[in-house]
């Protein structure tokens, strides 16, 4: 047995046993940590698949930042009572939905034919040089299917219009004001993670990388001056500039969009001698966007306005 | 090409597995945690599907779907958290869901 099959079989084993131990742990302190768990061991699967981008998005997003806002939402939501065991027909037909499901998708992932399955990566690779970056995810993300990424920016700022919405957001829980450990933690951590969001915006031009990798890094960095309970920290205040910051990657791309829907006849196709400005531009929205509206999940209603001063 | 099919086999599996709390838990939270697990069942396929063997390219669209997802998942958590925490504020009880 080789290396990378043993591995397969480690990875999947662990996968399978901690998606199972996640789903029917008994509290959801556990059910929360082994949710960040199974995350994690997700972004190794992902990088044995040779999807390392799809790995730090998992890593950052899937697991830290999901568990986060579940953890937060743990506070707000009390407990329910002791399960009540529901009749047996139904359990019944829930565990045979489940099998069915299984077995017509193991059935047709095996009758597939997987040498002879279509694929795009020789297109993209064809057309790279003209995508105005190397790194042929963010090439995908960012100009071969822009438009995707222009309604999953809709998506995105729609979900947070709606938490906004829905209410204030309740306090916080922050860490004891007068730990010395925290200061001491805070002075070199914050800054340290601005680097990285910046270093994987600049990054995701030609390696993995990119805009919400680096938007999801940035937000740790706003997260924990939230819980430091620093209120001057940005994005804590509902202002104009916050409503703006969240709302500016949309309005960067349609600005981009509406621009090369005049100048080139097509919605979003760059000219190839701007088309690394474009997304770079771009991308610099994405990662402001995504963190503030990141912070603002996790606080799960729209910040106290400004002049609110306790 | 076993490699792609076993891996896909355990996005199946992983789906499969979390469709039974999805519909059954009585914690809220639990079948938010479902729903995402039963997302990452999906990326998984997807994932195996863009694998080509080891030292050739994987196919970068499906990677592009994948973030796009990832993306589009957390922010259905946070609304859906939300929801939750507003539903409760507002009175209901998990007990009646």
């Amino acid at each position: 047995m080789t290396p990378l099959v043993l591995l397969d079989l480690v990875l999947g084993a662990v996968v399978l046993g901690l998606v199972a131990a996640t789903l029917w742990s008994g509290s959801r302190a556990r059910m929360t940590m082994l949710f960040i768990g199974f995350g994690g061991v997700v972004a190794l699967v992902w990088m044995r698949l040779g999807a390392p981008d799809v790995a730090l998005a998992e890593a950052a997003v899937g697991a830290a930042l999901t568990g986060a806002l579940i953890l937060r939402a743990q506070g707000s939501v009390p407990a329910p009572l002791p399960e009540r065991s529901r009749p047996w027909i139904i359990r019944g037909l829930v565990a045979g939905l489940s099998v069915a499901v299984f077995g017509a998708l193991a059935w047709a992932l095996i009758s597939l034919d997987w040498k002879a399955r279509p694929g795009l990566e020789r297109v993209v690779e064809a057309r790279l040089p003209e995508s105005g970056v190397t790194n042929p995810v963010t090439a995908v993300l960012l100009n071969f299917r822009a438009y995707d990424t222009l309604l999953e920016m809709a998506v995105l700022l729609i979900a947070t219009a709606a938490v906004w919405c829905l209410g204030r957001s309740s306090e916080t829980p922050q860490l004891p004001p007068d730990d010395p450990l925290n200061l001491a933690l805070l002075r070199p951590l914050v800054p340290l993670l601005c680097i990285v969001a910046g270093y994987l915006l600049w990054l995701g031009a030609f390696a993995p990388g990119g805009a919400f990798q680096a938007g999801a890094v940035l937000s740790g960095a706003l997260l924990l001056l939230l819980v430091a309970g620093l209120p001057r920290a940005p994005g804590q205040m509902d202002t104009l500039r916050l409503r703006a910051t969240i709302a500016a990657a949309l309005l960067v791309f349609l600005g981009v969009a509406a621009a090369t829907a005049m100048s080139e006849a097509t919605l979003l196709q760059y000219p190839p001698h701007r088309a690394k400005d474009l997304i770079l531009v771009i991308e610099a929205a994405l990662t402001l966007s995504v963190a503030y509206t990141f912070l603002v999940l996790f606080q799960g209603g729209r910040p106290p306005p400004r002049e609110v001063r306790a | 090409m076993t490699v792609s099919l076993g891996y896909a086999l355990l996005g199946a599996a992983i789906l499969a597995l979390s469709i039974y709390p999805l519909v059954l838990a009585r914690d809220l939270l639990r079948r938010i945690v479902a729903a995402n697990a039963f997302g990452t069942g999906i990326f998984l396929i997807l994932v195996a599907l863009g694998f080509r063997g080891e030292g050739a390219t994987p196919d970068p669209t499906t990677h592009g779907l994948v973030l796009t997802g990832i993306i589009v998942a957390v922010s259905a958590t946070g609304l859906a958290l939300a929801l939750v925490a507003r539903m409760h504020a507002a009175g209901a009880r998990l007990e009646d869901v």
